[in-house]
């Protein structure tokens, strides 16, 4: 396949999977739209594999085939009262994928060798980062919802401080990784950074949906759906792979508006669900009820 | 391939992405969150790619990491895809059974 055909093939499903959404944004045509979206990803595989010159690849169907088999045992058998955990889960898994992606491409495995090692290095920590508090916080609220964690919001002492602080570490184990295993010894060192950024992000994601409450598990969980694109598009960055990027993009955009529509049906605001401000407000109208 | 390419892309989709959707009735909410979290799957793409050309890999190490930890990528991001385009159909399924059954009566 040549470079020209590949960018017009993924211009061209960028373009299906807008359709596919738009589609789902109406009753009429949702299930058509998702049949659509399904169908773009099915021939984002196929144009990878052929693109890469990867088909002949045997594990490749083998993992598909395992994956095949576990997710379609979750969608036919889950019950429709547990959905709103099961797409929690799945999410989470989707972010444990982007976050693999990074760490492989850090580790420089299973790429073309990149021309820009810097970019490819920070956006990989990045999508380690975004990817992995896509999957604790996505395992948090799936946890909350299926009642194995209490639906309460929890609130440490010093909660503020430690989502700061893991943020600081973070931005700074991203910038660190411009300088991977060339400069500054230690510091820069590949398994170190790995170490670090996973730590962290694993820290801030629980920190960050442990906070949140029961009844704005739906919002939460939105808004990990649109990091998780989003982690999914910088994954992409990483290992220069065009279609990934755009439709990662969309994805991480358009559930970030669909967050916010979220929110203001819910007659909520996004900023204070973030910073935790609706939990405490929660928390002072259960107060009162002396039952609780 | 250029970052400042890939950035442009990325920034042209995140617009796109965001105009696309408009008014979107409440009933639709979870099935349209659960239809984005399946097309967040995919980077499937990613995993699929890496574990490809880790296959290529010089160092007979790089081939074991790459099948290993990529391969569980697929796995996760293939989940992630079919568990959740399928949980969506069956969402969307559901409300057509209610018209159909609402009309009727």
């Amino acid at each position: 396949m040549t470079p020209t055909l590949y960018y017009v093939v993924c211009a061209v499903l960028s373009v299906t999977v807008l359709l596919g959404i738009s589609m789902m944004s109406r009753v009429k045509t949702a299930v058509r739209g998702n049949i659509i979206s399904a169908a773009s990803v099915l021939a984002g595989i196929v144009v990878t594999l052929l693109y890469n010159r990867i088909a002949s690849v045997g594990s490749i169907y083998v993992y598909m085939l395992v994956g095949v088999v576990i997710g379609s045992a979750f969608a036919v058998r889950v019950k429709m009262i547990q959905m709103p955990q099961l797409v929690a889960l799945l999410n989470g898994v989707g972010g444990l994928a982007s976050a693999l992606v990074g760490i492989l491409t850090l580790l420089g495995v299973g790429q073309w060798v990149s021309d820009f090692p810097v970019f490819s290095n920070v956006t990989a920590v990045l999508a380690i980062v975004v990817g992995v508090i896509t999957l604790v916080g996505s395992l948090v609220a799936a946890g909350k919802l299926h009642k194995l964690l209490s639906q309460r919001p929890v609130i440490w002492k010093n909660h503020a401080v430690v989502l700061n602080f893991s943020l600081i570490v973070l931005t700074v184990s991203v910038v660190y990784s411009a300088f991977a295993g060339n400069m500054f010894g230690l510091p820069a060192d590949v398994a170190l950074i790995l170490l670090i950024s996973i730590a962290f992000s694993t820290l801030f994601g629980f920190a960050f949906s442990i906070r949140v409450g029961g009844a704005d598990m739906p919002i939460t969980i939105s808004l990990l759906n649109s990091l998780s694109g989003v982690a999914g598009a910088i994954a992409g960055m990483a290992i220069s792979d065009i279609l990934l990027v755009s439709v990662g993009g969309i994805v991480g955009a358009s559930g970030l508006f669909l967050t916010q529509i979220m929110c203001r049906s819910m007659n909520r605001s996004l900023m204070d669900i973030l910073t935790g401000k609706t939990s405490v407000s929660g928390k002072k109208v259960v107060q009162p009820q002396p039952v609780m | 391939m250029n970052p400042v390419f890939l950035i442009v892309i990325f920034a042209l989709a995140t617009g796109v992405g965001y105009v696309i959707i408009k008014n979107v009735p409440s009933l639709l909410h979870t099935p349209l969150m659960s239809g984005m979290n399946a097309l967040s799957g995919i980077t499937i793409l990613g995993a699929v790619a890496v574990v490809g050309l880790s296959v290529a890999a010089v160092r007979q190490q790089d081939v074991i990491t790459g099948q290993i930890l990529g391969g569980l990528a697929v796995v996760a991001a293939t989940v992630n895809v079919v568990g959740g385009f399928g949980v969506t159909h069956r969402m969307l399924k559901m409300f057509d059974k209610k018209k159909k059954e609402e009309r009727p009566s």
